[in-house]
């Protein structure tokens, strides 16, 4: 019976081992480990300034942040902004919101001094709020845009200038500004789905190929469809007001800390630049290109020329131009996209353009991307703000 | 494009080691050293079964280790017969994990060229299951060279499956009694005896990145506008979110419990 009992006790020994072992080594619950990225090294700026809006001759709120890794790569893939205005300045009750008001209520910024962001939502939309930039425009490298990312990132692509976050639900598809705009007005896809609060006039400006410096980006190597870079400007269609103003930006990590950033600025004066214009003549041979002359306010340290090609939806830039009074400047021939048989012409015989002109008081082209990669640009003029003109947008046929 | 002039090779080695008595301990022991390479891209979804391959990676001729082996598994059984009629039989396996990881490059045609770029969501390339980083969206750069914002943290290597899951093990326990003089055996056997029921690490098709390996509140959420059906209502979309920390979410990489789990088997054998 001894034996026995020593046989069993060992032969247990022998299980128990194995299990044990097994039990170490349990792989199926386990995940491999992951490495983050320090959200407290992204830096935030805010700056702001006035902007006289000639299509409809007003001036408004002209807004520029920047949130940036050391690198000079945006901070985040999405995220939340809140930007506070001085105590006086209101958002005037009514104004609508990103989203229809009859099913998610009023704008929650309307009667308030912010302009705010929603939380991110499920694509049923549930549980979501009505703000001014609804839940896909977020702050990056250069300026806010409509680019969060949303549970697509992962599989079929991100957003980007020329692809924004126009998935259906999160949000969007309720959202009142997709596709409302001047390019929107003749068929053409938004790059940036442009904010009409933002503007009476929505309008995208992006900078195209043209500008000093920018790569020939539509010649296949860049993600498709990619339209151009931000000139950083984000123009609030409401009277400035002298003041201190802030911007906070939340990330909403869910795998880490949430961290929030804020940046403030101030606005000491509300006196706008003069109103800017801008000509544009095809050349006789139509051979792609034009000329053109910008009208160039007291102030104005450099301007930009923009030129949206309706039929091809192209976008091209040409600047920075410099000096003020009338400053001639040459769209180049051979921009069109291009990969094979190049160069291709900018523009064709009977393109329909939209041509438009904004100066600014500050290093507005030199802060953004591809060319600026510091963490902090300097984005105000020497009167510490950013102060910028508008031309009216130009609609001619090539 | 059907075709059957894929590349396929494999190499390894075979250890095995067995001792076996009529009373006392038994013992099985064996060891798989393995590598098998294929043109057909680990972890896709079809790679079990009639695979489908992108073509630029066919175009390049990449071979990539096959995911549905892992290289290094092992398994030991004991059995232990005494004379008064027990016998008692653990069975180990174990493994060394399986491949992973999306992979750093990627196959894509550029402007009609094959070429092996960065695997980021920018290009529609040849990843099992999505890209390894994010662009910037306001400069994304060009697809031989991205800007990425942030990639899933996970450690990877240039080539899908070049990774490989945490190490794995199955424990099996079989206990029976053979009363002497009797044509009758008892006996209980578990399958399973820690309960896994987890399946095994899976990169989140579902994942809202924000930073590298920082993830937004929209991780687990579904990209379909399909709802799942709620007290009658078709108002859900199907979130993950939902399963709590069950199946581990809220980051790029999950865990599903599909697993059958721990069993457990009664049994009575008559000796004709």
């Amino acid at each position: 019976m001894k034996r026995h009992t020593a046989t069993i006790l060992r032969t247990c020994c022998f299980a128990l081992a194995a299990v044990v072992a097994g039990c170490a080594t349990n792989g199926g619950s386990q995940l491999p480990g992951v490495s983050q990225g320090n959200l407290n090294n992204n830096a935030l700026q805010l700056a702001v300034g006035t902007a006289n809006i000639g299509q409809d001759g007003t001036v408004g709120l002209n807004v520029v942040a920047t949130l940036r890794q050391a690198n000079g790569i945006s901070g985040v893939l999405a995220d939340q902004p809140t930007l506070t205005l001085p105590s006086g300045m209101l958002v005037p009750a009514g104004t609508p919101g990103a989203y229809s008001s009859s099913k998610y209520g009023p704008n929650v910024d309307a009667g308030t001094n912010h302009v705010s962001g929603s939380p991110q939502v499920p694509l049923n939309n549930a549980g979501l709020v009505n703000s001014t930039l609804g839940t896909f425009t977020g702050v990056f490298t250069y300026g806010f845009g409509p680019f969060n990312c949303d549970q697509s990132c992962s599989s079929t692509g991100g957003y980007y200038i020329g692809n924004p976050n126009n998935t259906g639900g999160n949000g969007f598809f309720s959202s009142n500004y997709a596709g409302v705009s001047f390019q929107g007005s003749v068929g053409m896809a938004d790059p940036t789905q442009p904010l009409p609060f933002f503007s009476a006039d929505p309008f995208d400006y992006v900078i195209g190929n043209g500008a000093t410096g920018v790569p020939q980006f539509n010649n296949g190597t860049y993600p498709v469809g990619f339209a151009g870079y931000s000139p950083g400007f984000t123009v609030f269609e409401l009277p400035p007001v002298a003041g201190a103003y802030s911007l906070s930006v939340l990330v909403p990590a869910t795998n880490a800390p949430q961290v929030t950033y804020t940046a403030n600025a101030t606005l000491g004066s509300t006196a706008a630049l003069g109103p800017i214009s801008v000509t544009f003549v095809s050349d006789a041979s139509k051979d792609g290109g034009g000329t053109g002359v910008v009208t160039v306010p007291p102030g104005v340290t450099e301007t930009e020329v923009f030129v949206v090609d309706q039929k091809s939806g192209q976008y091209y830039t040409v600047g920075p131009l410099t000096g003020t009074g009338a400053v001639s400047y040459t769209l180049p021939a051979n921009l069109g996209p291009c990969t094979t048989n190049c160069p291709q012409p900018t523009l064709k015989a009977g393109d329909g353009l939209f041509i438009a002109a904004v100066g600014y008081d500050y290093p507005a082209f030199e802060a953004g991307p591809p060319g600026n990669t510091s963490q902090k640009p300097a984005i105000t003029g020497s009167n510490g703000q950013a102060d910028i003109t508008m031309s009216p947008i130009g609609n001619t046929t090539y | 494009m059907l075709t059957n002039k894929g590349k396929e090779w494999a190499d390894g080695i075979d250890f095995n080691l067995t001792r076996e008595v009529a009373y006392g301990l038994s013992a099985q022991l064996t060891a798989t050293y393995i590598n098998e390479f294929s043109s057909v891209i680990p972890l896709s979804g079809s790679e079990d079964f009639y695979p489908s391959i992108q073509p630029a990676s066919v175009a390049l001729g990449n071979i990539y280790r096959v995911g549905f082996l892992s290289p290094f598994q092992s398994t030991l059984a004991l059995s232990y017969r005494t004379h008064s009629g027990w016998r008692i039989n653990p069975r180990y396996t174990y493994n060394i994990g399986y491949p992973t990881g999306q992979g750093l490059l990627t196959a894509a045609y550029v402007n009609g060229v094959a070429y092996n770029v960065p695997n980021t969501n920018a290009v529609a390339g040849s990843s099992p299951a999505g890209p390894a980083c994010f662009i910037d969206p306001m400069n994304p750069g060009t697809f031989f060279h991205p800007n990425t914002v942030g990639c899933r943290g996970a450690a990877e290597t240039s080539s899908p499956g070049g990774k490989l899951s945490p190490p794995d093990s199955n424990t099996d326990l079989t206990i029976e009694y053979s009363p002497p003089n009797s044509k009758l055996t008892y006996g209980v056997n578990i399958d399973d005896v820690f309960n896994e029921v987890y399946g095994g690490a899976l990169y989140s098709s579902r994942y809202e990145p924000i930073a590298t390996g920082i993830s937004g509140p929209l991780s687990g959420y579904s990209t379909s506008s399909i709802n799942f059906q709620h007290g009658g209502y078709y108002t859900y979309p199907s979130a993950w979110p939902l399963y709590g920390s069950m199946i581990k979410t809220n980051g790029p990489w999950v865990t599903i419990p599909n697993g059958i789990g721990r069993n457990f088997y009664f049994y009575v054998q008559a000796r004709l």
